[in-house]
């Protein structure tokens, strides 16, 4: 994922660069001012973009945790004197806590009532600011703040600048980082599907807290500069506006885009100064500004530039060696460790019920390792129920689930996709965010260890070489490796499918749980669906299977479990289950006697 | 009533419909059975105007369907009862019969009233519960409520999607039988099942689906002894 411009430190380089003659170049401290709000603003920003643009959570109460910043290194410092190498973790942390809290609520909450919580963080803070006036003054605010102008007062705005622009660019490398590693991979299919991410092995509340701590962290980072910008610090500062300007510089700017908080604070700033003089029009043109934007660039400006554009895939498809369709590298092998016909899933009187209706009722089934085993029954019969059931999607209200002789019935989903159940799903779970590439990439196991995948990240070139080509392999061996560099919506819908097949595998998955695979397809498509599987059981990976198309169903099938109105009814090969009168009956209903 | 010609039909880029002859005429009972995926409920969609088809004509009494919208359709007697029943939960059961004939312009309130005490007799069980909430029913009296619904419309043709879903058989048999008694008294209905045999049983004329395409047609008891039919549900 190597950008435009050879590897990212050399970005860094030039930024600080730009940082670094900035104030010589600004002509008066007016400018460099501008440059200070800019900092403030973008520093904000980025923490919102990575919460909102990646992993899909809004907050209204950003100015929440800069408000809880701001007092904390304000007061520690002017109060209690606390140097600011002191005050300015000490922030950070109060505001992690805080963002840890509303990480927890947000798990909780979605959507409107995610806004609605946050909205009311953000207001708590902005009363208690006014209203807490032993603490902060209120509106009169804490005087007497220390300068962040190391000793000079004279070259004080330009070293003010300076510092933030490091914190900036310290900001930046954490966005960049984020967004184009592996953890944007994931925080993007957490915003896709919870428990899409969920099936691929991922911890899905650890990240969405995690991202919430992050961006409340760098809200409290924004925050904890702005007292010692001039040594004053009020109530009136910390007013929703403040969330609301860091909404529309990511929006403007362009969600979840590398540099869209940049550009987006840059643009309000100098338009708020454009507007000044038209004060009482300011929040009427920064909301058609809003409206505008959603309208007509939903991407933001971000997206009219180069910077944005399509990651680099299309160079890096050059290098990765192309290898023969249907064969995949020993490497990439799923785990065949169980000897072929040895049962390897175990249902034992599984039983789950929605709201009074009993969906699956009393199931039980052996699954045998290296077969296709297919679960079948007429509409509303429990098969998703049951499938959902397997891969840990919902839990059994009875009965025991064993896979590879682990008793997983109680084990979360992504812990049994780490024990090696894979999944398809029946409408496509593909991240349109991310390429064909991307996505198989979401499937492959995390091998590195954490500092040295972020140096190579750093380094550029090879980052993630060795993952992108075991991809490749991966795409090859369904033979859609031309596909890599294209979104998954740029797909036709059979090899979708594939592309998802590609991932699963990927996971070198024991059981692969495939949710009507052939559903929508046309038979051209249906038949290479039918290749795909038959070359997965030839390399070990059991399959169950829910499916309707009959002729898939007999064809592919080691063995069929049929299920009607959440019971079992029947179990057998496929020539036993076409005689069976229960079958039938339950298919076609009761013949005429 | 309905004479659907050559009907294709796509969802997103996959073909569900691949060209699909249909006939109901007034006052028969036509059954359109298949296994599931086959292309059922979107057939029927099409014909009350949820979907619009990449080819093909379907009219309602004479007249094309795409020419007017679904709830205009439904106006004119055209009646869906979907699959799943969507009833309205949280309103009482009278509620949700009005809510049938709320929409019907050329229906006054004192032949509405007629509407519902008629619904009423012919479904006493509704009349018994017409003060409760209709979510506090079960899945059987939901479906009688969903079709007694339909008939406030003053249908033309009344269209069903999968009425024996989650029912017990003997409750399918009742609603089966009731279907049929409604066609006896003149009306005309198109219904869509998976049940083949039970469907047959109660139809004058039925279509087999699969895999998007009509495979077998015919008077139902033909099709009840035919052996291609038990083939196209299990291969």
């Amino acid at each position: 994922m190597s950008a435009n411009f050879a590897a990212p430190w050399i970005r860094y380089v030039i930024f600080a660069l730009v940082v670094a003659v900035f104030p010589t170049l600004a002509p008066n401290a007016y400018v460099i001012n501008l440059g200070q709000e800019v900092a403030i603003l973008a520093i904000g920003a980025a923490g919102l973009n990575l919460l909102l643009g990646l992993s899909g959570q809004i907050s209204l109460g950003q100015v929440g945790f800069f408000a809880l910043a701001a007092y904390c290194t304000a007061i520690l410092s002017a109060r209690l004197s606390w140097p600011l190498w002191l005050t300015f973790p000490a922030a950070l942390v109060v505001a992690g806590l805080a963002g840890l809290v509303m990480g927890l609520v947000a798990l909780r909450a979605r959507t409107h009532f995610l806004a609605m919580a946050t909205l009311a963080f953000g207001l708590i803070a902005a009363i208690l600011a006014q209203r807490w006036i032993s603490l902060t003054g209120g509106s009169m605010g804490i005087a007497g703040v220390p300068l962040l102008n190391w000793g000079q007062f004279r070259a004080g705005p330009t070293n003010f600048f300076w510092t933030i622009g490091a914190a900036l660019i310290l900001t930046q490398i954490v966005s960049d980082f984020t967004i184009e590693s592996r953890s944007g991979r994931i925080l993007r299919s957490i915003k896709e599907s919870e428990s899409f991410a969920a099936t691929v092995g991922v911890n899905a509340p650890l990240w969405r807290v995690g991202v919430f701590v992050l961006s409340a962290v760098l809200a409290g980072l924004s925050g904890a500069f702005f007292p010692h910008q001039s040594g004053f610090v009020s109530s009136d500062a910390f007013t929703l506006d403040r969330s609301l300007s860091l909404l529309i510089v990511v929006i403007v700017g362009g969600l979840g885009s590398r540099y869209g908080h940049l550009i987006g604070a840059v643009f309000v700033v100098l338009l708020g100064e454009a507007i000044a003089g038209l004060y009482e029009y300011a929040n009427f043109i920064f909301g058609g500004l809003l409206l505008a934007v959603m309208l007509f660039l939903p991407r933001g400006i971000a997206s009219l530039t180069t910077i944005v554009r399509r990651r680099g895939e299309g160079s890096a498809e050059g290098r990765l060696e192309s290898r023969s369709r249907g064969r995949l590298p020993s490497t990439l092998a799923p785990i065949a460790d169980w000897e072929p016909g040895e049962p390897i899933l175990l249902l034992d009187g599984v039983t789950k019920r929605y709201a009074g209706v009993t969906a699956v009722n009393d199931v039980s089934m052996v699954v045998k390792s290296g077969t296709v085993h297919a679960l079948i029954g007429p509409n509303g019969a429990g098969k998703s129920s049951l499938i959902n059931v397997i891969a840990g999607l919902t839990y059994a209200d009875r009965g025991s689930i064993i896979f590879a002789e682990r008793d997983v019935t109680r084990a979360s989903a992504y812990r049994r996709a780490r024990l090696g159940i894979a999944r398809t799903f029946q409408n496509l779970q593909l991240i349109g965010g991310l390429s064909v590439l991307e996505n198989v990439m979401l499937g492959l196991p995390r091998r590195d260890k954490a500092v040295a995948y972020f140096l190579r990240w750093l380094g550029g070139r090879s980052f993630e070489a060795e993952q992108r080509n075991q991809a490749f392999a991966l795409l090859e061996f369904f033979g859609i490796g031309r596909y890599a560099a294209l979104s998954p919506d740029e797909l036709p819908y059979g090899h979708r499918k594939l592309v998802e097949l590609a991932r699963a595998l990927a996971q070198q998955p024991r059981l692969i749980l495939l949710d009507e695979p052939v559903a929508g397809l046309n038979e051209e498509e249906a038949v290479e669906i039918v290749q795909a599987v038959r070359s997965l059981r030839a390399l070990g990976v059991t399959a169950v299977l829910v499916e309707h198309d009959m002729g898939f169903v007999m064809s592919l099938s080691d063995r069929i479990t049929v299920l009607d109105y959440g019971r079992k009814i029947a179990d057998g090969s496929p020539e036993e289950i076409r005689r069976d009168q229960s079958v039938i009956n339950a298919y076609l209903g009761v013949p005429a006697s | 009533m309905i004479q659907v010609r050559n009907l294709h039909v796509e969802i997103g880029r996959s073909r569900i419909l691949k060209g699909i002859d249909l006939d109901v005429r007034s006052g028969q009972l036509v059954a359109l059975v298949g296994a599931n995926g086959a292309g059922k409920t979107t057939l029927i969609r099409a014909l009350s105007g949820l979907l619009s088809a990449r080819a093909g004509t379907i009219l309602f009494c004479g007249a094309p369907v795409d020419a007017k919208a679904p709830h205009l359709l439904a106006r004119a007697g055209l009646v869906h009862v979907p699959q799943g029943r969507r009833i309205i939960a949280d309103l009482t059961v009278e509620e949700n019969l009005l809510i049938g004939s709320n929409q019907i312009p050329h229906v006054s309130a004192s032949s509405r009233k007629g509407l519902l005490d008629g619904e009423y007799r012919r479904f006493p069980a509704l009349w018994e519960r017409r003060r409760v909430i209709a979510g506090a029913l079960s899945g059987g009296e939901q479906q009688m409520l969903a079709i007694s619904r339909g008939l406030m419309m003053l249908p033309k043709v009344l269209m069903l999607d999968e009425p024996s879903l989650g029912l017990a058989p003997r409750v399918v048999e009742t609603i089966l039988r009731m279907l049929r008694s409604l066609v006896e008294d003149g009306l005309t209905v198109l219904l869509v099942e998976q049940a083949a045999y039970s469907a047959l049983r109660v139809a004058d004329h039925a279509y087999v689906l699969r895999g998007g395409r009509v495979i077998l047609a015919g008077p139902s008891a033909v099709l009840l002894a035919d052996p291609a039919l038990l083939q196209s549900y299990l291969g």
